[in-house]
């Protein structure tokens, strides 16, 4: 009977760290840095770390923004080429238009809130009668190829190298990543536990037709999620641009698929409705330190997507285990 | 009058006239146990009449036999086997068939396909031999007494009782051994239900095993050869009806069982000035409603399946477009597009959907309460920006939490976790948290525990003592009775009738919701 009692204590444990995606997603980062570390002590250093974090800040600005829109029900599939577009807007503004860092700063911004703006627009009231998910689907995959078609447009396709160091001093330096990260994290934050846009976006994705009756602006809701995350996503754009010291339309393409993938991870549920902008995150670190960390195991970069596909599906079977669980 | 259950006999011991035992059946859902070992034996060749109130376990039972469920305890034994009904398609093929209370067929296909939906045909990529299938259908057709219909005819131009048969008639094609009949006459006129009925003596005699449910007591009075009365999950009693004779009053007091008057805790609440003036409602599925509701009064609106009472209350929430009509509150005349509007102006509407409209399960009970009215617990105005009071979103869920003796009493817990009543009074619950003046109550009752009705409906009491307009729309004739000052009748979108308390009955309000046209 004891060891019977045991084994259901037990399994109540494993189940109060998988109904607290956050806990769950952090001891992985500690347990896969530990492997890695274990191999390959290099790992381990000052320098590996940094590479690790540079990758993950700019990933994590674009988790923060989608894990609003999938919390809100939907999803953003443009993140990627949107922080790619704010990169080649940023370094052609800088390069080609003379302009301050400020101003350009600005403008990519003000980018950001109009193909947010445009997405909620589209999604809200050009919505066919298809499953909630899908309008955002189709329309941000629209944006995912306009996007980058436009920063390709741009400058038929050769990236703009950015020179002028002391310009991207700020967004190029680990202190100003780190803090941009900070500041936007406790931005996401409050706007997720404290106010009413916040309570609502979970309210919506939980069950929009149950908040639709009780009185929930649901388009405006809406369409905040999907500003925010373009905001989020062209500021990402920055710290890529930081990265690389200019601006090129690929430079985050991609990065979509990873920050939904951080967000199933840390417990933001593809259904909507739940998780947190810290889950998020640390799924997107976790991420971050298994594609570095495959580097540093001497298995080729090629083999990255394929990892990372693996990350996918196995975060997305975790979300689907933990929502069956439930019941 | 209730009897012990059955001890368990192992399969060998099923006697031969036994086609079906359903033996000690329990099924739990989220906040309601359904089926508390339900033993249940059908016989070949006879009419099972299985009757019971609402929530009784009735329509759970028969998709357990159905195999839309999955009993959680038990087993079920057919023909002397022993076995587990997986999905309908696996009744089906096993000879049991079941005709819907709300018949869904494919709108944009012809009888003919619609009826052999399911039967077995050789291949994937054959040819659909439609001269085979038409010659089938007019055989099955036929058999239900539709000889004049054409099979080639689309099931979207029928109407409900033919397309009722048309399923009777897939069954005989299937060459099903039981039918069952969740409660076949709920939508049909006196005409058809008769004709329906006789239907079923028809294939009894024809040697098919017949389960009828309903809450018609008279009409399974007639036709069954014993009836099986259910209440709370549980069978509590057993009729043997070859002869026809037992009295109605017998079966009723089976069903219900217990004081009517503790199960309506009604009150008399004085009746002050006219609160809410509906005048000529028309939305796409009602037409010219008008009514009113006074202060501390119980407004009952009444009508079966089909009837528009849920659309009215939708289109008084603002979740249905509203066409035509004027709305006036305390005289005014105010516009309503949208919820938020009806909110704004003092209509809190409860949803008959309790899980799919009412509320957020992934949010938690404290969440749940507060959410209508966070535009009243706010620290920072700054429009959607603005932060939450969480310090007196907390005391106010506390308080209404023990008010309403919500369990378990955590405000945090998770919504989605709490039974199916609890779930119900955290709706119910709102209507405490901002002032309003109407609360329409639609099916507020439906598929909670027997407790928790009555909790339910005490609330009810209440909120129309503290001064509130209450509209309770429901198509439980008896809880209509049970707690409304004053009732109207609906029909096919329109008012047909409007009852004081004293003047109306179960019995004469499910006359007058039932006549067609």
């Amino acid at each position: 009977m004891s060891s019977a009692s045991a084994r259901k204590s037990a399994k109540e444990t494993i189940y109060t760290v998988l109904r607290t995606p956050e806990i769950g997603t952090f001891i992985g980062v500690i347990a896969i840095y530990a492997i890695i570390s274990a191999i390959n002590p290099r790992f381990i250093s000052p320098g590996s770390i940094l590479t690790v974090i540079r990758w993950f800040v700019a990933l994590s600005l674009l988790t923060m923004g989608q894990s609003m829109v999938l919390i809100s029900g939907a999803i953003d599939l443009s993140v990627g080429s949107m922080a790619s577009l704010s990169s080649m807007i940023f370094a052609y503004l800088l390069v080609y238009g003379g302009q301050s860092p400020l101003v350009a700063f600005i403008a990519v911004i003000a980018t950001g809130l109009l193909v947010g703006l445009y997405h909620g627009f589209f999604v809200t009231r050009f919505s066919p009668p298809l499953p909630t998910i899908v309008p955002a689907f189709i329309i941000t995959l629209g944006s995912y190829i306009l996007l980058r078609g436009i920063g390709i447009v741009m400058t038929s396709g050769i990236p703009i190298k950015i020179t002028d160091r002391e310009a991207i001093a700020f967004i190029a330096s680990d202190t100003g990543r780190i803090i941009i990260f900070v500041i936007m994290l406790i931005i996401s934050l409050i706007i997720q536990r404290y106010t009413l846009v916040g309570r609502y976006m979970y309210a919506v994705g939980g069950n929009m037709e149950a908040a639709r009756i009780a009185g929930i602006p649901i388009h405006k809701t809406r369409v905040f999620a999907f500003a925010f995350s373009a905001i989020s996503a062209s500021i990402g754009g920055l710290l890529f641009a930081g990265l690389i010291a200019g601006g090129y339309a690929d430079i985050a393409i991609g990065q979509e698929l990873y920050s939904i993938a951080s967000c199933a991870i840390g417990g933001v549920s593809l259904a909507g409705g739940e998780g947190t902008v810290i889950g998020a995150v640390l799924g997107a670190l976790l991420i971050s330190v298994i594609r570095n960390g495959i580097v540093s195991l001497g298995v080729s970069p090629y083999y990255q997507d394929v990892v990372t596909a693996i990350i996918l599906i196995g975060a997305v079977t975790v979300d689907l285990i933990r929502r069956t669980w439930r019941r | 009058m209730s009897i012990a259950v059955e001890s368990t006999k192992s399969p060998e011991q099923v006697p031969d006239d036994v086609i079906l035992l359903a033996k000690n059946i329990w099924k739990r859902f989220p906040g309601v146990v359904a089926l508390k070992g339900v033993t249940i034996d059908v016989r070949k060749g006879e009419i099972l009449g299985l009757v019971g109130e609402n929530g009784a376990g009735k329509s759970t039972f028969l998709k357990i036999l159905y195999g839309v469920y999955q009993p959680d305890e038990g087993e079920i034994i057919l023909e002397g086997k022993k076995v587990v009904i997986h999905d309908p398609i696996h009744a089906m093929n096993l000879g049991i068939f079941y005709v819907p209370q709300e018949i869904i067929l494919p709108p944009n296909m012809s009888v003919a396909e619609a009826m052999l939906l399911g039967c077995k045909f050789k291949g994937v990529f054959k040819r659909v031999n439609y001269k085979l299938i038409y010659e089938e259908a007019r055989k099955a057709l036929a058999a239900v007494g539709l000889e004049d219909l054409d099979p080639s005819k689309l099931v979207k131009e029928l109407d409900t009782a033919t397309r009722q048969l048309i399923l009777v008639a897939r069954g005989l094609a299937l060459k099903s051994k039981i039918l069952i009949f969740d409660e076949p006459t709920s939508s049909l006129g006196p005409e058809e239900s008769e004709r329906l009925l006789n239907l079923m003596v028809k294939q009894k005699s024809e040697g098919r095993t017949i389960i009828f449910v309903s809450h018609r007591v008279e009409e399974v009075l007639r036709v069954a050869d014993r009836i099986v009365v259910l209440r709370d999950g549980r069978k509590v009693a057993e009729f043997d009806n070859r002869d026809k004779k037992v009295s109605i009053d017998a079966v009723i007091k089976a069903m219900v069982a217990r004081e009517i008057k503790e199960f309506y805790p009604k009150e008399p609440v004085p009746i002050g000035r006219t609160v809410l003036e509906v005048e000529n409602l028309t939305t796409t599925k009602v037409s010219n409603v008008s009514f009113n509701v006074r202060q501390g009064e119980i407004l009952g609106i009444f009508g079966l399946l089909g009837s528009g009472i849920h659309d009215v209350a939708r289109a008084l929430a603002g979740y249905e477009k509203i066409i035509s009509g004027t709305i006036k509150i305390d005289g005014a005349k105010i516009k309503i597009t949208k919820p938020i509007d009806a909110i704004k102006n003092g209509i809190l509407y409860i949803p008959e959907d309790r899980r799919g409209l009412g509320l957020i399960p992934l949010l938690n009970v404290k969440e749940n309460i507060s959410i209508v009215s966070l535009d009243l617990m706010r620290i920072l105005k700054m429009g959607l920006a603005s932060i939450i009071d969480k310090g007196k979103e907390r005391n106010l869920a506390r308080d209404l939490i023990k008010k309403l003796r919500i369990v378990p009493p955590d405000p945090n817990k998770k919504v989605m976790y709490l039974s199916g009543g609890n779930q119900q009074k955290v709706v119910v619950s709102r209507a405490f948290t901002r002032p309003v003046k109407v609360i329409i109550f639609s099916e507020p009752t439906t598929g909670i525990d027997v407790g928790a009705k009555v909790e339910i409906r005490r609330l009810m009491v209440e909120l129309a003592k503290r001064g509130n307009s209450i509209i309770l729309v429901s198509s439980d004739a008896h809880e209509i009775c049970g707690m409304a000052d004053r009732v109207i009748v609906m029909v096919k979108g329109r008012v047909v009738a409007e009852l004081k308390r004293e003047e109306a009955s179960p019995e004469k309000l499910l006359k007058l919701a039932a006549v067609s046209k």
